[in-house]
């Protein structure tokens, strides 16, 4: 069951009101599809429950969680796995030949929502790449067809073809190919007439399988050139000693097995001082007053995040941020607030992935704020890292120091440079968020740990005569996050779960050796398998193994 | 020319024995005639440069700074890479004429005033480039502490600040300093001329300059004041430039060797750019025997001293890196040289460091059109040298997932144009209406100017 989510932008009736009034030739107005949903449901469903409340109650609970639940049967035993289930799986055609999976995109699913910009523009979560679909190919049959990323490549299954821009997955099962559904629509407004390629035209009748699935499809490259926009520069796996596995090395991600915390708790921690960079125990310039008060903190466990983006997306709706458009992403000039951070690991044909959620850190000692000549970005005293925009002049120099490099500068007013100023147009301008300044061109934006909703609870306690409640403010990104990854609340209210967070055993910052003081806490990821992965602590080998000499 | 001087005999720093009025004639001739075909192609193409310059920054002012290749997370690029070079080239006129002023060193009184009004106008260019590079420039003035309803105040923490304060100091006091080394050039240049509209324009120049003895007295304590004054601004101004990056946390940009290492380069390059357009000017006005060989030697010397001190702290940077222990300054100088931008590192490598070094020969240093083409390679190798600070450092900095590549766009190289566009036109109507050479100073180095002893 749904409900309406917004009342009628405009003079228009609902079809199902309409087909009601002209059954039984009356007036037509809001109400009279729900009465008719409503005394059907309470005739026909509502006895049949036997619920011990009344109907109003009945109807209200069900609205809200939008689902009920009739004659419930208890689980099914788990049947036995059937191996055979495989055995009739068809074999390749020939030895030359690829298999090609065709799949409903994770953003703008058959196409349904090619229109939809912010949709375009969020990466997707492996490639990272923006406002196109492609042929993901794996490592070594790129090889064999002298393919690279960004070139294109001719797709033949049967009678039907199609030429496709390259990208080299890595970790993608050999002779095999898989390509977005839901591009290259013709007739899909301002965003998305013409984005990408549409591969619905492989599509034939496939006996034996599925129409979203071929293994006689035959592929050649095409010698094009076709240049994909990606969020996140192209090293899928450096074989570089200088760039590999950098992410472990610089203690950005960090990560261990189950067994590991097991047998020490506090191994990350301590793995942590085995790294190649040391936290500098200098005091620090100036001292930071304050923060008595309540202090915003946020916690962001890598162990649940599957890199979805849907905090981004989430974001991108509160704060107004606009989309950029593909020739501005390929400029490195996307405008999110946050990202989801991808790092490979182990081999280009059994990759390992991590993914990070990556956002202003809110530093104590933020070094954005220290440069900037005109005071527009400032620390406030529960914590934030603030931007005023009105005092902004765009010197830039905040992106330039910042070492997460999460601000985003607005080198063009993109509102109105995309798809026809499509997001200053009615109705789109109706979706900005009211509580959310709409930024202008030439100034510096960033996240603001939805600072609007902290204002919201702030008033609130001020009107209900207490204090601030630190878990009454929940993050947009939050919110979204299906695994509820996010935490966020008040680090000096020593009860709340954000506190518990910040001093868990896995808790870490990024970067933290350069003493910014982040407040954003991650979680080291623990990995459910058996080798150790002595990440980072490489050079320790040999200390360690002189040391057991010596005890023998 | 004699290459024959003995020790006990300082080479002359004027050759021949010129007269008073002679050194008069030359130096007041581009003023006093018709601009050659040859200043109106010069001008020509210098006002086209500075003309699709203008173009280009009307344009970045229409649409937005987005025109130029300026990305996340290369927030500043050629805008302040220019502004680095300029404010650099600005250094070598107020060194020639203060520290080498107080050091007593005559010989640079032939290039003085020239040097001196290359800095004017190299300040002058550079200061555009803070000026535009901001999204909103028609709020530059948020930079200039003023009272305000607002209560507003600027961030004094902030080195970019401090650029606003040590560039306009030292333009005014340089430009105060120049213009009182004019009065004297310019009471000349009154009494000479006969046209009525010069008349008044040098008259009010040189500010009832009549050279008596009294003001003669003044004028030196002044020029010695000034030459004290401007000294130390010599070396703050680009220390204070350097601390735009190296009071920032991002490796290949915290560096503390960053303020004598820029002072070195300022000086390096500001050489370089004067001994280019010196060596054009002593051709086309006929000034090869007031700025003699011997001082295009005598600055080819600081350009390979000065050049040595750049390739010193190259070096300096890369053993730090390694003596750190830190892994990301390590992995920043390697990917310097080595990275996707180290063609523009062994660019900056070979012009500012390798080719100088030529100039330990005598020859070279006495042999114009190489010594041109080197310092010509000086001028490209310090554009480069900013080039590898800002951008190689901001490419790839803490986070390789934030690590992005830098394209500039043709607005860049239009606007970087322009400003060579501005100088050059500058310098071109300066030499057109100033005395180029410091007509007082040089009659006090001819041979014979001095008081005779007796006669060994």
């Amino acid at each position: 069951m749904q409900q309406p989510i917004i009342a009628p932008l405009y003079n228009t009736r609902q079809k199902e009101a309409l087909l009601l009034g002209w059954k039984d030739n009356k007036e037509v107005n809001e109400t009279i599809y729900r009465d008719y949903l409503a005394s059907n449901w309470e005739k026909a469903l509502y006895p049949a429950m036997g619920a011990a409340a009344p109907f109003k109650k009945f109807w209200n609970s069900a609205l809200h969680d939008g689902v009920v639940f009739l004659n419930e049967k208890p689980e099914a035993a788990a049947t036995a796995f059937s191996a055979d289930a495989f055995a009739s799986a068809p074999k390749m055609k020939s030895s030359n030949d690829f298999a090609v999976l065709l799949q409903g995109n994770n953003t703008v699913g058959d196409g349904r929502f090619a229109s939809n910009g912010w949709l375009q523009e969020l990466p997707n979560p492996i490639s990272k790449i923006v406002w196109d679909n492609y042929a993901a190919i794996s490592v070594q049959s790129a090889a064999d067809l002298g393919l690279n990323t960004n070139d294109t490549v001719d797709i033949t299954i049967g009678s039907k073809k199609q030429t496709f821009p390259v990208y080299i997955n890595p970790g993608m099962a050999d002779k095999t190919i898989e390509i977005s559904l839901g591009y290259g629509r013709t007739a899909a407004g301002a965003i998305g007439t013409g984005v990408g390629v549409n591969a619905n035209v492989l599509i034939a009748k496939n006996p034996g399988l599925t129409e979203r699935f071929y293994n006689n499809a035959s592929v050649s490259a095409a010698g094009g050139k076709y240049e994909l926009a990606t969020t996140q520069e192209h090293y899928p796996i450096d074989s570089d000693p200088l760039l590999k596995e950098i992410q472990f090395r610089r203690g950005i991600i960090r990560q261990g097995t189950v067994d590991e915390y097991k047998k020490n708790p506090k191994f990350i921690k301590e793995a942590g001082h085995k790294m190649d960079l040391q936290p500098i125990n200098t005091p620090p310039v100036y001292d930071r007053e304050g923060f008595t008060g309540y202090k915003w903190g946020m916690a962001i466990d890598l162990n649940k995040c599957t890199g979805c983006g849907a905090c981004v997306t989430a974001c991108n709706v509160e704060n107004n941020i606009p989309i950029v458009g593909k020739d501005q992403v390929i400029a490195n000039r996307e405008m999110m607030w946050m990202r989801i951070d991808r790092y490979y690991y182990g081999t280009p044909d059994s990759p390992s992935v991590n993914f990070q959620p990556m956002l202003c850190q809110h530093c104590d000692y933020a070094p954005c704020e220290n440069v900037c000549p005109v005071a527009a970005t400032t620390h406030s005293e529960d914590g934030l890292n603030g931007m005023a925009y009105n005092r902004c002049v765009g010197t830039r120099y905040c992106s330039n120091n910042c070492p997460y490099k999460v601000r985003r500068f607005n080198y063009f007013d993109y509102r109105d440079r995309v798809g026809d100023g499509i997001q200053y147009a009615e109705p789109l301008n109706l979706m900005a968020n009211p509580e959310v300044t709409v930024r202008s061109r030439g100034v510096m934006e960033k996240c603001t740990f939805c600072v609007q909703r902290i204002m919201k609870e702030r008033q609130d306690a001020i009107q209900e005569g207490r204090g601030v409640i630190g878990a009454n403010v929940k993050t947009a990104c939050q919110e979204a996050c299906p695994a509820y990854a996010i935490e966020f609340g008040n680090i000096n209210d020593k009860e709340s779960t954000i506190a518990k967070y910040r001093e868990h055993d896995l808790g870490y910052s990024v970067l933290e050796e350069i003493k910014v003081m982040p407040n954003v806490t991650y979680m080291a990821k623990l990995r459910n398998i058996y080798e150790p992965l002595n990440i980072g602590e490489k050079k320790d080998h040999g200390k360690d193994e002189k040391k057991t000499e010596e005890h023998k | 020319m004699s290459l024959d001087a003995t020790y006990t005999r300082e080479i002359p720093l004027v050759e021949g024995r010129t007269s008073f009025k002679e050194i008069d004639d030359v130096i007041a001739k581009p003023t006093e005639t018709k601009p050659s075909i040859k200043w109106f192609i010069a001008i020509g193409i210098s006002s086209t440069a500075l003309l699709i310059g203008a173009v280009c920054l009307g344009l970045t002012f229409w649409y937005g700074v987005g025109l130029w290749g300026n990305n996340q997370p290369v927030g500043w690029a050629f805008d302040i890479i220019n502004f680095v070079f300029w404010i650099g080239i600005g250094h070598a006129g107020t060194l020639i004429s203060a520290i080498l002023f107080l050091f007593r060193q005559k010989w640079r009184t032939g290039i003085a005033r020239f040097a001196e009004g290359m800095t004017i106008f190299a300040v002058m260019t550079a200061g555009i480039f803070p000026a535009i590079h901001t999204g909103r420039p028609w709020l530059d003035g948020y930079l200039v502490p003023y009272p305000n309803q607002h209560g507003l105040w600027v961030n004094f923490t902030s080195p970019l600040l401090w650029d606003v304060f040590a560039v306009s100091t030292y333009f005014t006091v340089s430009f105060v300093f120049w213009y009182i080394g004019l009065i004297p050039d310019f009471a000349t240049l009154r009494d000479r001329t006969t046209s009525g509209i010069k008349k008044a324009i040098y008259t009010a120049l040189s500010l009832g300059w009549r050279g008596s003895n009294r003001h003669w007295q003044h004028y030196e304590r002044v020029y010695l004041i000034l030459a004290g004054l401007s000294t130390p601004l010599v070396l703050s101004v680009h220390t204070i430039v350097s601390f735009d990056f190296a009071v920032s946390v991002i490796p290949g940009w915290h560096t503390t060797i960053f303020p004598p290492y820029f002072v070195a380069g300022a000086i390096f390059s500001g050489f370089g750019m004067v001994s280019t357009v010196l060596i054009i000017v002593r051709k086309v006005f006929d000034m090869e025997h007031i700025i003699t060989i011997n001082t295009l030697d005598k600055m080819n010397k600081i350009l390979l001293a000065t050049g040595t001190m750049v390739g010193y702290a190259y070096a300096m940077e890369f053993f730090i890196a390694w003596y750190s222990g830190n892994p990301i300054e390590q992995f920043t100088f390697i990917n310097r040289a080595f990275g996707p931008y180290s063609w523009a590192y062994w660019i900056m490598f070979s012009c500012n460091v390798f080719f100088p070094q030529l100039f330990w020969f005598k020859k070279i240093r006495r042999n114009i059109p190489i010594t041109f083409v080197l310092v010509l390679l000086v001028n490209v190798g310090m554009w480069f040298e900013r080039y590898v600070i800002i951008v190689t450092s901001l490419t790839r900095d803490y986070l390789p997932s934030s690590w992005g590549m830098y394209f500039p766009t043709m607005y860049d190289f239009g606007i970087l144009l322009g400003s060579f566009g501005l100088f050059f036109t500058l310098v071109l109507l300066f030499a057109k209406t100033m005395p180029v050479v410091a007509m007082s100073e040089v009659k006090a180095v001819t041979e014979g100017a001095q008081p005779k002893h007796k006669h060994e």
